[in-house]
């Protein structure tokens, strides 16, 4: 397969752009669940803020690992873009592991 | 091998290159415009702000070197330690860093230069002009004072009424400027401009590393330029973005700054990282181990740095949660700055290292940097921070991460690439003595500063009681910051001894037996042909590479056009697809450089009408510098091996192309940054936004978009009519108008319903948003007028197009952010308001 060099550049930064998203979309939820006094709202029985946190973690955990997947299988399959398969299979297993690591802030209180 | 061209070359070509490629003599040697000589003015100036900063931390350390010291008074040293901190990140690190990048990259990638030579002169002169300008206010007592990060409310009007604030907010103006303009030429000439076969996977780690360092500057700059602009408005107008009581928020400054600031501290660490993954092979005399993991650790720490800047901001009250996902991100960079730390560490195992005086200053680099990023992890957890905060230890902490993470990396790599720059390299035996004066006085300096903190001392205090008992570990930390000054005296020493300036094919040449490509011969031209790479250490690999390159065997052996010229590649795969002709020496870049350093300068001093002159001297002289640059395509051209290839080109393949989507992406990431600014500031008043029966009426939004709309539209059709003079004149005429007034009625739909930009934060943030698309479309007016210039001077058709590319990405792009600002601020308080 070829790839054009905005393909390459894309496919190798995904798991970053997802780790960032996440971030983003994480820090800006606590945050406003805070400013806006909807900390004592829930969702199925969970706090909203930390129930959507985790909504949000699981979808960018499960974009992480469909890159991984896809990069692996481009290793497996193709010479020419071995390493842009490498490299993104990299960032997007460091982007999960950052993401988890990140998670255990959920069991700090939310507002306090 | 069969080599794309025979030889010998035929007489004459040689001597042609050299001809075409000669720089100018004399004083006229300011005008070069080739990153040769571009490269070592800049690196030259960085070190010169190096030591003028250095020389005010030896004044304050000489002040706190014994307790209730009477040497400079609060005042000065306020001025001392916020000039100390401006120039060393601003003037010093990032324009050093970039100034390497100038420097080596061509080399590198056997381009000839980079692709926007006269870009990279500007960038280069602005610094230049602005940063001694800037630099000398202290002598005058007009040097800002409110720390590096200038908080406000300390420095809003009320706190800090003199112009030494302004001097910063105006005053650094133009080094964003200079730092994106370099960062827009570094990832252009490093996707576009490689030898043939260096594909992304063949790429030196260096070049990894910059690309990276250029794509954290469009992300990161674009927050300090838009906090800057906000905090000067405040204090200019009295638009309240930062005073409670109508509004704002101080906090808001923090957000912005440190989303700048904190990228800021990788910014300037990872092209050190790149240096020291060139250099660390070379000494160990083998490949580096883990090339992969390594780009993949400098791409995440892209990433992961944009998630640490609220760690800045652990005493400031916000909540734990939201704390805690900045102080996790803050604890899981240290992974990939850990896997760069062991592949260099297996590297040098791996190898057979030779100690010399690049190795000395890395291994110095790893005992200072991983210290500082072990304290980094300290300070990274919460309830540690709260006690440090503020005091000596974050000061140790950041000098052990900055010194060892940029300044050793930076001396390792002046000593390693000297012998490509200077007839002979530096010597030996000083570079021992500087690196032993350098790692002892580092270490003797800022270890006791742990302590000093630990104990209690605050920083920026300009003298201590003695009864506080910090007197001899103060002493030993100015011993210290002396023992420092000694041994970058004795570095300055040997450059004055032993830095002669290659002119041409005399460099000292490849005296470590280094791999890659900026070691093969040459001359004004860089590289005589250009190679076709097949490893990442094409030099250890391809045997008589070098010998085959200087005989002209590979492509592009003589000049193609009569013209400066370099070789345009794929991104990925690093293929031939043009032959791109670059413009050579020039005045029109240093004369648009000085009069926008006196825009910005000018305007710190409030001579409002002579800045307005000085900006538009810049932007004609700019014009003038552009006008000569798009030459049009030209007659397929033969490189060798049969390959023959268009002469510049237009549309998406261009390297102007790309660096007109990156100059849009910029600009949008500014409007981000103020869109940022009314969300946040929304978040934390409660009373941000008027009801909807306090916003205007529909029609006028609607009047707005159409209007853009309308402009937007007549850019299309001129593009597709530019055979025609007589239908795209007025075409782009009438665009320009609709640009121009598109944006007017919905802005004074809002000033008609009673919003003033000076009353409170929510008029400040939308009358901003309105200015900044106003800004950015008569940005793209100035452009339309240009074209309109060039077609009428038959400069501009259907075919010699590429003015009007970039002109066209321009207009779309102001249509883009004028309709999103209407639509926000006419959606949101409808939505969200009361």
């Amino acid at each position: 397969m070829r790839w054009s060099g905005f393909n390459s550049l894309l496919f190798m930064s995904a798991g970053g752009i997802i780790w960032a998203a996440r971030f983003v979309t994480a820090y800006a939820v606590a945050a406003l669940s805070c400013a806006k006094g909807f900390q004592s709202a829930t969702l199925v029985g969970y706090p909203l803020a930390t129930a959507l946190i985790v909504g949000v973690t699981v979808v960018a955990l499960a974009g992480a690992a469909i890159v991984f997947v896809l990069a692996t299988r481009r290793i497996m399959s193709s010479q020419e873009s071995v390493f842009v398969a490498w490299v993104a299979a990299g960032i997007a297993l460091l982007g999960a592991l950052a993401m988890l690591w990140e998670s255990f802030v959920l069991f700090l209180p939310a507002c306090s | 091998m069969k080599f794309p061209n025979e030889t010998p070359r035929p007489p004459g070509e040689l001597e042609e290159l050299q001809r075409i490629w000669k720089p100018p003599r004399g004083f006229a040697l300011i005008s070069a415009v080739n990153n040769t000589y571009v490269g070592a003015y800049y690196v030259g100036t960085a070190l010169l702000f190096f030591i003028f900063a250095g020389i005010l931390a030896l004044i304050m350390r000489t002040q706190l070197a014994v307790p209730e010291n009477d040497l400079v008074g609060h005042a000065v040293y306020n001025q001392l330690f916020t000039v100390h901190g401006t120039t060393m990140m601003f003037l010093f690190a990032v324009p050093a860093v970039e100034a390497m990048g100038v420097l080596l990259l061509p080399n590198m990638i056997a381009a000839r230069d980079l692709p926007f030579p006269r870009l990279s002169a500007y960038a280069f002169w602005a610094y230049f002009v602005g940063g001694l300008v800037f630099f000398s206010s202290i002598f005058f007592g007009a040097a800002p004072d409110g720390g590096w990060f200038m908080y406000p409310p300390l420095t809003s009007y009320k706190f800090s009424p003199a112009i030494n604030a302004d001097f910063w907010l105006l005053g650094i103006g133009f080094i964003e400027i200079s730092a994106i303009a370099g960062a827009i030429e570094i990832v252009v000439g490093i996707l576009r401009t490689r030898a043939p076969g260096m594909t992304l996977g063949r790429m030196p780690v260096y070049a990894w590393s910059m690309l990276v360092f250029a794509a954290m500057i469009i992300f990161a700059f674009p927050a300090v330029i838009a906090c800057t602009l906000l905090l000067e408005l405040e204090r200019a107008f009295g638009w309240p973005f930062f005073i409670p009581e109508q509004g704002g928020d101080p906090l808001l400054w923090q957000h912005l700054f440190w989303f700048f600031g904190h990228p800021e501290v990788y910014i300037i660490f990872l092209p050190g990282a790149g240096m020291v993954s060139m250099i660390v092979p070379t000494i160990a005399r083998r490949p580096l181990v883990a090339y992969e993991l390594v780009v993949v650790a400098l791409v995440a720490t892209g990433f992961l740095s944009f998630g640490l800047w609220v760690h800045h901001m652990f005493t400031t009250g916000l909540p734990a949660m939201s704390l805690g996902f900045f102080s996790a991100a803050s604890m899981a960079v240290a992974i990939p700055s850990g896997i760069q730390v062991f592949a260099w560490i297996a590297t040098l195992a791996a190898g057979k290292p030779r100690i010399n005086v690049p190795a000395l200053f890395i291994f110095g680099f790893f005992f200072i940097f991983v210290a500082g990023g072990l304290t980094g992890v300290m300070v990274a957890m919460m309830p540690f921070d709260w006690q440090a905060h503020d005091t000596y230890f974050i000061v140790a902490h950041l000098h052990y991460v900055l010194i060892g993470g940029m300044v050793f990396p930076l001396f390792a790599a002046l000593y390693y690439w000297m012998p490509m720059m200077s007839v002979r390299p530096l010597s030996e035996r000083l570079g021992r003595w500087a690196f032993w004066l350098m790692f002892g006085g580092v270490n003797l300096a800022f270890f006791p500063m742990h302590l000093t903190g630990m104990i209690g001392m605050p920083r920026r205090v300009y003298t201590y009681p003695a009864a506080m008992d910090w007197a001899s570990l103060n002493l030993l930390s100015t011993i210290g910051a002396f023992t420092i000054a000694c041994g970058v005296a004795v570095v300055v020493v040997d450059v004055f001894r032993n830095f002669r300036i290659a002119a041409s094919e005399d460099n000292a040449g490849n005296v470590w037996n280094a791999g890659t490509l900026e070691w093969l011969p040459t001359g004004y031209f860089q590289t005589r042909s250009i190679p076709i790479v097949t490893s990442r250490d094409p030099l250890w690999t391809q045997e008589n590479l070098a010998q085959d390159a200087e005989a002209g065997r590979y492509y592009l052996p003589g000049t193609v056009t009569g013209l400066r010229e370099t070789l345009v590649t794929s991104s990925d795969l690093a293929e031939p697809q043009y032959i791109l002709t670059l413009p050579g020496p020039g005045w029109s870049p240093v004369v648009g450089a000085v009069f926008t350093a006196a825009f910005f300068l000018l305007l710190t001093g409030k001579f409002v009408l002579a800045a307005t002159a000085c900006g538009l001297l810049a932007v004609i002289a700019i014009m003038i510098w552009a006008w000569g640059n798009d030459k049009g395509p030209r007659e397929p051209a033969d490189i060798g091996g049969g390959i023959k290839l268009p002469v510049n080109v237009t549309g998406r393949n261009s390297h102007a192309w790309l660096a007109t989507l990156i100059l849009n992406i910029v600009l949008f990431n500014i409007f981000a940054a103020v869109i940022f600014t009314y969300l946040f500031l929304w978040t934390v008043n409660e009373s941000f936004l008027p009801s909807a029966s306090e916003t205007p009426d529909l029609q006028w939004p609607a009047l707005s978009v159409a209007m853009l709309a309308g402009g937007s539209a007549l850019v299309g059709i001129a593009r597709r009519a530019l055979g025609s003079a007589l239908i795209t004149v007025p075409l782009l005429l009438l665009a320009s108008a609709l640009l121009l007034a598109g944006i007017v009625p919905a802005s004074y739909a809002h000033w008609a319903a009673g919003l003033r930009p000076d009353v409170n934060s929510y008029g400040a943030t939308v009358f901003t948003l309105f200015g900044l698309a106003a800004s950015v479309a008569i940005s793209a007016v100035i452009l339309c007028l240009y074209s309109i210039a060039r077609i009428l001077a038959g400069l501009l058709d259907g075919s010699r197009r590429l003015t009007f590319e970039v002109t066209a990405m321009l207009c779309h792009y102001a249509v883009a952010q004028a309709v999103l600002t209407i639509v926000f601020v006419t959606v949101m308080p409808r939505i969200l308001g009361p």
